[in-house]
């Protein structure tokens, strides 16, 4: 086990190198960003402050380590477009606002794909289970920033029950939510269903049929309780995942969390705003990958030994 | 399991219409026939049978409303929005075909070779493999488009980094199985070289799995171009592409609903489709990946 999570460590830090190399590569590829965000005709001297002050003159492998060294310790330098922000103050920013739509996908993946779960799996075969697969079939197939247009269209432009972008109270936060968790129902309905559907053949089902408890208790209180686990821990790691999932939701309902931001450092060619939020979600999404493989390792010896 | 039984007595005969559902169920045929009506000859006929050029507008009729004229209604520079529908279905076949083609390509060489020579070459491309579907490529390829500029040269590009891993790594599964195989090392005996073994002897015995993967991926990737280039990271306009009409269609979603509708309509209707094709044909053609 413990040789098992090293390996799978070392692996991570070596897919942040990559990562990190792309990152910085790319904003070399580009050319000089001066040249993309000053006017031809500026003057040399103003060139070569700003040069000296992002550190361009350089020579690039030099550039790289003190590009490094500088993310590990949270600095990932000036934006480009917001000179007086440093990257990192520019994330922090944004970052609990993404934390938070992603929680609430969770919540409504939660809500909406748990009880739908249960259902198709104590009714095999009834409209309850085919409800269930045309869900989880539209979750595999909707792309979820048309299904965020048309939320927006039906529930605030025409019903206009919802605001229908930017961030506020709690009403702002349904219709996002809802967009992003989508994908996420129909992940937990089938997670839900199949380990429902391994509880409902157990013992100690059968002991509390026998004893005579009524069936509504022994599916949501004993089945719901035991089947609920892995679902739920699957869950508490896809946060990572959900995160860099969120960059079309938040374009769509701009959103300002760090997938807008992304979106508008694209924009507006920020490199150094780019390659900071990228190494930021890489970081969070390989971390949430890593947890995800060492918890089913822990819950799967075949895993760990093969 | 349980094995259905035969009813012996059956308590009435098989109606027609049900005898027609269950063949309708048995193959896919809807899937099929919506992939024809809304992927296939939109996307090979579309200079002969869209109703409008798909570039030229008419600001004479900015949003127009879906009526008889145009079904979809109009853009807001007038354009038609059922012909840049039709004519977004050939960007969207075109680059998932070729993105799952080379994807495909490589991706099978890879595992094969992985899996024919074993250690430490199979190790070292493992990890490449490992790394390859450790990165969060929306991001990645937002960033590139941004640095390289858009291009359907860089989407493929991207899409094919993201996606050949997932053949390889199946691929080697099914390679290291027959690689022990009996058959293999009488070939090898016979003379065959390691190539020839691995064209002839090895790869025919994964063409299904290949098959029936990318098939599932289809849809995947449809998504993903509409996603990336919604995002600005794919097609770049003027170019009709469903996401980038999807994404146009969003700041007027309060007066034109009929602009991105439509061609979100069309992406879901594919990849729908293409979906349930996928599971038919693994059910069908690689019983073994049933739970892919």
């Amino acid at each position: 086990m413990q040789r098992y999570i090293i390996m799978r460590i070392l692996q991570a830090i070596l897919v942040l190198v990559v990562v990190s190399v792309i990152a910085f590569a790319l904003g070399h590829a580009g050319g000089n960003p001066l040249d993309a965000i000053l006017p031809d005709d500026a003057d040399a001297t103003v060139r070569a402050d700003l040069e000296e002050f992002w550190g361009i003159n350089k020579p690039l492998h030099e550039q790289y380590f003190t590009y490094v060294w500088n993310a590990v310790r949270g600095d990932f330098g000036h934006s480009f477009k917001y000179p007086r922000f440093t990257v990192s103050e520019l994330i922090a920013d944004r970052f609990m606002a993404t934390i938070q739509l992603a929680g609430a996908g969770i919540l409504v993946a939660v809500v909406i794909g748990l009880p739908i779960g249960v259902l198709t799996a104590t009714y095999r075969d009834t409209i309850f289970d085919w409800t269930g697969k045309v869900v989880a079939l539209l979750g595999q197939s909707l792309p979820v920033f048309w299904l965020g247009i048309v939320l927006m269209w039906i529930f605030a432009v025409q019903l206009d029950w919802f605001p229908t972008s930017g961030k506020g109270g709690i009403r702002n936060l349904v219709l996002p939510a809802v967009a992003i968790g989508w994908f996420q129902v129909a992940a937990m309905l089938r997670l839900v269903r199949s380990s429902m559907l391994d509880v409902l053949d157990s013992e100690y089902v059968k002991l509390a049929r026998i004893k005579g408890l009524p069936e509504r208790k022994i599916i949501w209180k004993h089945c719901l309780r035991n089947a609920a686990i892995a679902p739920l821990t699957y869950f508490a790691i896809t946060l990572g995942s959900l995160m860099v999932g969120s960059v079309s939701i938040e374009t769509v309902f701009q959103w300002p969390g760090l997938g807008f931001l992304l979106f508008n450092a694209a924009r507006s060619s920020d490199y150094a705003l780019l390659q900071g939020i990228m190494l930021t979600f890489t970081t969070i999404y390989i971390v949430a990958n890593l947890l995800v493989d060492i918890a089913y390792a822990y819950l799967d010896p075949r895993i760990r030994y093969n | 399991m349980a094995v259905a039984l035969p009813e012996l007595s059956s308590p009435r005969p098989p109606s027609r219409i049900g005898h027609y559902a269950r063949e309708v169920f048995r193959y896919p045929v809807i899937p099929v026939a919506v992939l024809v009506i809304v992927l296939l000859i939109p996307a090979l006929g579309a200079n002969w049978i869209a109703p409008y050029d798909p570039l030229k507008g008419d600001m004479t009729n900015r949003f127009a409303e879906p009526s008889a004229q145009h079904w979809f209604g109009t853009d807001d520079i007038g354009r038609d929005v059922l012909s840049r529908s039709m004519h977004g279905a050939r960007v969207s076949l075109l680059v998932a075909s070729v993105a799952i083609l080379i994807s495909g390509i490589i991706g099978t060489s890879f595992g094969i070779v992985s899996a024919f020579y074993g250690g430490w070459a199979d190790n070292l491309m493992m990890r490449l493999v490992d790394i390859s579907l450790s990165l969060p490529i929306i991001v990645v390829a937002i960033v590139v488009a941004a640095m390289a500029g858009p291009s359907m040269k860089i989407l493929i590009a991207v899409l094919v980094l993201s996606q050949w891993s997932r053949y390889a790594r199946l691929v080697r599964g099914e390679a290291l199985t027959i690689r022990a195989q009996d058959y293999i090392s009488r070939a090898r005996v016979a003379g065959a070289s390691n190539f020839r073994i691995m064209l002839r002897y090895i790869f025919p015995n994964i063409v299904n799995t290949i098959v029936v993967l990318a098939t599932l991926q289809v849809g995947f990737v449809i998504v993903l171009e509409a996603t990336l280039s919604f995002l600005g990271a794919g097609i770049s306009r003027p170019t009709p592409a469903w996401g980038v009409m999807v994404a146009d269609g969003r700041s007027f979603v309060t007066d034109a609903w009929w602009l991105s509708f439509f061609p979100g309509l069309a992406i879901l209707l594919t990849v729908l489709s293409m979906n349930l094709l996928g599971d038919w044909l693994r059910d069908k053609l690689d019983p073994k990946q049933r739970n892919l």
